[in-house]
């Protein structure tokens, strides 16, 4: 188990749970009276994967907390820029609803862009970590997403990865994804 | 740090680019989706029901020649594109008309799955190339996978070539007016006709990643904190 467990699997490890939590989360969501629970069970057992690296390794760190917390507002900008260019009307998530989505953005972001790229970047640099997240990420929605929306789900998993490098910083990837979630 | 802004940027500026082609942007499809319209609600959906929406359009024998047309019924849930130069109108006509209607008289589904409205789509011109056909659906029903035609007149429906390019969306590409209807296929139906038989082999492959997943992963918990500490 200790090998399992190495810096090297451990990466296997996080990408098969994070891709087949979002799998099975997709496949349950089919029903729609499982809807609801899929998404708070779903965002708990990814938000759960953080368990398996160092807390120091995620970037959750306490430094400059509301000037990463705005950052998180800006990236939420860029990502619903589109939708705004378009004048989409979107349907605001409120309720449990709301709160499920939030739980499912937020242990989206701890699972893929926090555990899974701090086991990649130790196991094998920063580059894999960046491409392999966003990869995984993509792969993740293939089952709740019609594949033309898989372009767009790169770009943005290829845009929080990069930010997750640049600055090793989660919680804006997190305030980000969240917020673009509720608002779409 | 200006390197790393710089690849930032440029993946911001990818992003937008690869959102712009597939409308609205990210999405991932939380959202309560817009009330479905029935003609004839299933049970459940009853409450609350308003009736689907028509469309007419009436345009210039030139216009459509020259740019085409699109009609949507004003509840979005059935829309065309007719590119330009796809209607051939009679001889001296001036306008063509072209409307959707929601309709509760068609012909017999035999063995199909309809999980949206048929619509009946009609035009004073004949159709001389493929047009654009879109249908939403309700998530409270089971997706439909293809696009289904009967032309005027005939009693069989055909399967379109159809993607899904829109949540909750099938577009299909059609050579003639007539009814249409999103549904699934007879043998995607279990033998009582309930849909629900496609979708429970999935509920279970789901439930067991969940199951495997949720009790593993303590597991593994467990098992690191007793090595770290039969190694201390």
């Amino acid at each position: 188990m200790a090998r399992l467990l190495s810096r090297s699997r451990l990466p296997g490890l996080l990408l098969t749970a994070a891709v087949g939590v979002e799998w099975g989360r997709a496949l349950v969501e089919r029903l729609p009276s499982l809807a609801l629970p899929a998404l708070f069970v779903g965002g708990l057992a990814l938000g759960g994967l953080a368990l398996l690296v160092p807390r120091e390794a995620l970037g959750l760190s306490r430094r400059a907390l509301p000037a990463r917390a705005l950052s998180g507002g800006a990236l939420a900008a860029v990502l619903l820029l589109p939708a705004a260019a378009r004048s989409f009307v979107p349907v605001p998530l409120t309720g449990l609803i709301g709160l499920g989505a939030a739980m499912v953005a937020a242990g989206e972001e701890i699972a893929f862009r926090g555990a899974l790229y701090a086991a990649l970047r130790s196991a094998y640099g920063p580059a894999a970590a960046v491409v392999g997240s966003t990869a995984a990420f993509t792969a993740a929605h293939a089952l709740s997403h019609p594949p033309r929306f898989l372009l767009p789900v790169a770009g943005l998993g290829l845009l929080l990865g990069l930010w997750r490098w640049a600055f090793d910083d989660l919680l804006a990837p997190i305030v980000g994804h969240v917020v673009a979630d509720l608002a779409l | 740090m200006v390197r790393r802004r710089g690849w930032l940027i440029g993946a911001a500026l990818a992003y937008l680019l690869a959102a712009w082609q597939a409308p609205p942007g990210f999405y991932d499809g939380f959202s309560p989706q817009r009330p479905y319209n029935w003609v004839s609600p299933p049970p459940q959906l009853a409450r609350g029901n308003k009736p689907p929406q028509s469309a007419i359009k009436v345009v210039s024998v030139g216009e459509a020649m020259a740019s085409g047309v699109q009609v949507q019924t004003a509840d979005q849930q059935a829309s065309l594109v007719i590119p330009a130069g796809a209607l051939q109108p009679a001889p001296g006509a001036t306008a063509v008309t072209i409307r959707i209607d929601p309709v509760s008289a068609f012909p017999d589904p035999h063995g199909l799955a309809f999980e949206t409205n048929v619509y009946r789509v009609r035009a004073d011109a004949q159709l001389v190339k493929p047009m654009s056909v879109a249908l939403t659906f309700s998530n409270q029903v089971p997706a439909p996978s293809t696009i289904y035609e009967a032309r005027m007149g005939d009693t069989t429906w055909r399967p379109l070539p159809t993607q899904s390019a829109f949540i909750y969306q099938l577009d299909g590409s059609a050579t003639d007016f007539g009814y249409f209807v999103g549904a699934l296929p007879p043998q995607r139906r279990t033998a009582s006709g309930s849909p629900l038989g496609s979708q429970l082999l999935l509920l279970v492959v789901g439930g067991l990643i969940f199951f495997v997943l949720l009790a593993g992963i303590p597991y593994l918990m467990l098992r690191r904190r007793s090595h770290r500490s039969d190694g201390s």
